[in-house]
């Protein structure tokens, strides 16, 4: 007699309300879930008066975020929210001040090795306008190292004003990190089809995740200069983020390589990222096209395993993609959607910043990139 | 020419990378965490070795000084087949192939590479970096060597730092202990001397022969001896320990002088010497210093000068010198003599403790040695410098200048009254608790003669019931008793006094430990005043007097 196969429930509601959300926790319950991951859209405008009451009630542990869009049955939502049913049981932990100056990570993370499983994956969701997101994720990587996988992203609002966006048993909470372990194995894909355009530059000054100079002079000139030049266009009072989500920075990886940094907006002359910038790294400002952006993908389904069934996907795919593809940025969507077995559900959310272990380098946080996890149980020896 | 930019850009960035910390693991996680970001590395490792093989690597294969991630065991347990071929590397005395060594070890590539002739690198990637990359790794590596060895040498300065802070803490402890012995060798020699001179004074008031007069005169006088060498090693303590400040009030230079030199001019003439003080007319009179350390450095001065001087004379002078700023004086002090005079090789270490110009000396005249020692402290904390200038077998001038400022007014100089045991205008009930039975005769018998009359009690606990059964006018508290000592003592008085709202009981401490902080003890536990033992009788009458006016 075999035992029944594990499988993922999702249930998606579109009004963007608490009550909506609500009966999705309902109907997740009566599933028979072991936990739940809860996406949300930012234009629901949840706040923890109205949902922490509920979520502290819920009796299964509870990961999730609140993301500019979500992720479900092969869409991208602006508005609505969606509850995965997971048949396993997951383990959420919490780092906190993530933007506070000199916190030490390390004694906690040292502190949450012993209570995480062996061989498990670790979906790393943080709260994606803090400001130490990298220090954080060195200090992970340099205690697990590579006996866990990761993926993640970083939720929050385009409003770029940091407000409560992960979800949790405690209700909503900010500037912090959930790591949440889930026995489950991982296969990760790491794309985003950014090719260098301008530079190199050297990053003379910076702080965090703010760019102050380049060659010695204010970053910001420097990257006008160069996109007003190739896009044609001005740098306004309220146009940044238009022009900038198409040219990222991308930090030198050697063989070509980069990992892309998503500028946000400016600070006087200095720019602000998602992730960390560090100092005297050398620099390119990026550029790309709609076809190499999807080119990226069609690429990342390659991971999919043809001779057994996953549980379920989950994507981080950067919401500036979606702003800079606009409408064709649903065939990015599609093309993961339909790459999966029948039945496999795919959900995410459109993030500010994405995280993984590619498998062959250190732990990142990359920018405009899309992370594609495939999650299946882990295969007992016989 | 593509290649060529990567390359020197990522050189570029790495060696910006090296260096940004003193503490060897520091330095090296600023360095390896991004240098692997920036080589698409997976994890890092890093050995210092400095050439050494280790005489265990037969059995054991050293883990690194950092690797990223960090290792959760040994070498040996994580990465079993990486510690093979370190033990290896290791055991050819670290030599590796420059730029580097490649090896494929069940399907991960390890690059080991040489961090200049004292570590070794190895890192994990893959693709393998191509040796254009090792080659130009080498040089950034020559770089993190010279930092790894900065940083060891940081640690070790840092480690013979911390030695010399310890040494210097336990120095501190036994400058302390020696300070603490002292304070209390003397307390146990002070509380005898109580006894020896006291009952001496009171033999001497009472009807003796000539000749048990002129014992008790020996006597007295051996026991004033042995009590300036106790005050002088009290003196030295606390100067050596930092407790001893002065006390800068406005005094007459005049008759400071006068006072001064008066006693000393009686032991001169007992040597046939000549002896005369001069100090010129233009000094201001009123000047603000700390005269009773004044005096007592002079008296030191013109002491030595008797002392060492047979025949000729002994001249104290004080002159005004020029270049003082406004409402100051710089009044340059001397004392001449024409005694035995001082070698030139052995100027120096006078004004060291414990040493006298010859130990002959101190056979000869005695003394502790560290009257000059503490004179030129002294001094030095007035802001001067005492000096000498001798000639052996013509005599010595030791002479030191202050800056003291010029005062309105004079504070009274307390003068030394003439003993009085005639009957107090008013007698007193005094409640004296010691626990030394010599003393309390002592007291009893003193106080006794001078009108008062005397309760006597041997501890705290007891002076507590006499305080509430007797109700006395004034009570005389030792410090140090069994049972329970002054200070509890007192402030169970004082709390009594204040639930039953009665008038303060005048205590007077009479200890023998003399130093400052005893006296702000006594002070801090409610106690009026503080007398020293051995004291003068004269002493005892005037505090009880000046605690209880009536």
């Amino acid at each position: 007699m075999s035992a029944k196969p594990l499988c993922v429930e999702l249930f998606v509601e579109t009004s963007g309300t608490c009550e909506g959300l609500f009966v999705l926790f309902e109907r997740a319950l009566a599933s028979g879930a072991q936990s739940l991951l809860v996406l949300a859209a930012d234009a629901n405008g949840f706040t923890p008066a109205q949902l922490d009451a509920s979520l502290q009630a819920l009796p299964l542990p509870v990961f999730g975020g609140i993301f500019p869009e979500i992720i479900a049955h092969g869409q991208n939502l602006k508005r609505g929210s969606l509850v995965c049913a997971l048949p396993v049981k997951a383990q959420v932990h919490w780092i906190e001040h993530l933007s506070s100056p000199e916190y030490d990570y390390f004694p906690e993370v040292v502190a949450l090795e012993a209570q995480i499983p062996k061989g498990a994956s670790l979906v790393t969701l943080v709260d994606g306008l803090s400001k130490r997101i990298t220090s954080l994720l060195e200090n992970l990587y340099e205690v697990f190292g590579s006996r866990y996988r990761y993926l993640g992203g970083g939720a929050g609002s385009l409003s770029f004003v940091q407000q409560p966006c992960l979800i949790s048993n405690q209700g909503l909470r900010m500037d912090c990190a959930q790591i949440t372990a889930l026995p489950l194995s991982v296969s990760l894909s790491i794309e985003h089809g950014w090719h260098k355009f301008a530079g190199p530059f050297i990053v003379t000054g910076a702080y965090d995740n703010t760019m102050t100079t380049l060659n010695y002079k204010p970053a910001f000139e420097v990257y006008r200069e160069v996109v007003e030049e190739d896009s044609g266009q001005k740098f306004g009072v309220n146009n940044f983020f238009d022009l900038a989500k198409a040219y990222p920075f991308g930090l030198d990886r050697i063989s070509g390589d980069v990992v892309v940094r998503d500028p946000l907006f400016r600070q006087g002359k200095a720019l602000v990222c998602v992730g960390d910038v560090p100092i005297n790294h050398i620099i390119y400002i990026l550029k790309g096209d709609v076809d190499h952006l999807l080119e990226a993908s069609r690429r990342c389904v390659q991971i999919i395993p043809a001779d057994k069934l996953p549980l379920m996907a989950l994507l981080f795919d950067c919401i500036s993609r979606a702003l800079f593809l606009q409408e064709r940025f649903a065939e990015e969507i599609n093309t993961i959607h339909q790459a999966l077995p029948c039945g496999v559900p795919l959900v995410g959310g459109l993030s500010l910043g994405e995280i993984a272990d590619g498998g062959n380098t250190c732990l990142e946080l990359f920018n405009k990139t899309l992370v594609l996890g495939i999650l299946s149980p882990i295969e007992q020896i016989p | 020419m593509k290649m060529t930019l990567e390359i020197v850009s990522v050189q570029y960035a790495l060696a910006l990378l090296i260096g940004q910390d003193l503490d060897l693991r520091t330095m090296l996680r600023k360095f390896l965490i991004p240098a692997l970001k920036l080589l698409n590395g997976r994890s890092g490792y890093i050995w210092l070795h400095n050439g050494l093989v280790p005489e265990d690597i037969a059995t054991t294969v050293p883990n690194p000084c950092y690797g990223y991630p960090l290792l959760q065991g040994s070498l040996e347990q994580e990465l079993p087949l990486l510690a093979a071929e370190l033990r290896r590397v290791a055991t050819q005395a670290w030599q590796v192939k420059k730029p580097g060594e490649i090896h494929v070890l069940a399907g991960v590539t390890y690059h080991f590479m040489p961090v200049g002739g004292n570590g070794l690198l190895v890192l994990v990637r893959d693709p393998p970096l191509s040796d254009a990359y090792l080659l130009a790794l080498g040089l950034i590596l020559k770089r993190l060597e010279t930092a790894c060895l900065a940083c060891q040498q940081h640690a070790h300065l840092e480690e013979v730092k911390a030695e010399a802070l310890r040494a210097k803490a336990a120095a501190e402890t036994a400058n302390k202990a020696k300070s603490e012995f002292l304070a209390m060798i003397s307390h146990e020699i002070r509380t005898p001397m109580n006894g020896i001179i006291g009952l001496t004074d009171l033999m001497l008031y009472s009807e003796v022969s000539a000749v048990q007069g002129e014992y008790l005169q020996m006597i007295k006088s051996s026991s004033n001896a042995l009590l300036d060498i106790i005050n002088e090693i009290l003196d030295f303590s606390r100067i050596d320990s930092g407790a001893l400040v002065l006390n800068p009030v406005s005094f007459s230079i005049r008759a400071l002088l006068h006072d001064t030199c008066l006693p000393l001019q009686v032991r001169a003439q007992q040597k046939q010497l000549a002896f005369r003080w001069e100090l010129a007319a233009d000094i201001p009179d009123l000047l603000i210093g700390d005269p009773g350390r004044l005096r007592q450095i002079m008296i030191n001065l013109i002491g030595n000068a008797i002392k060492f001087t047979e025949q000729g004379e002994v001249v104290v002078t004080i002159s005004l010198q020029s270049d003082a700023p406004a409402e100051q004086v710089y009044l340059l002090f001397a004392v001449r003599d024409t005694g035995i005079g001082i070698p030139i090789e052995k100027q120096a270490s006078i004004f060291q403790p414990f040493q006298q110009a010859d130990s002959s000396i101190t056979r000869a005249y005695g003394g502790t040695g560290l009257g000059l020692t503490i004179s030129s402290r002294l001094v030095g904390m007035m802001g001067g410098q005492l000096q000498v200038e001798s000639d052996l077998g013509q005599g010595s001038i030791f002479y030191f200048s202050l800056l003291l400022t010029t005062a309105k007014q004079a504070l009274p100089m307390t003068t030394v009254a003439n003993i009085n045991l005639s009957p107090a205008s008013c007698a007193l009930k005094i409640l004296l608790a010691d626990d030394n039975a010599v003393n309390r005769l002592l007291a009893r018998r003193l106080l006794n003669k001078a009108g008062h009359q005397v309760i006597l009690v041997e501890n705290g606990r007891e002076a507590l019931e006499a305080w509430e059964i007797e109700q006395p006018d004034v009570i005389l508290m030792d410090v140090q008793m069994p049972v329970m000592d002054g200070l509890e003592a007192t402030q169970l008085i004082r709390g009594l006094e204040q639930q039953k709202q009665f008038h303060p009981t005048p205590i007077i401490a009479l200890t023998a430990n003399a130093m400052e902080r005893d006296r702000e003890l006594c002070l801090a536990a409610g106690m009026d005043d503080f007398l020293s033992k051995p004291f003068q009788i004269q002493a005892l009458l005037d505090v009880v007097q000046r605690v209880c006016p009536r």
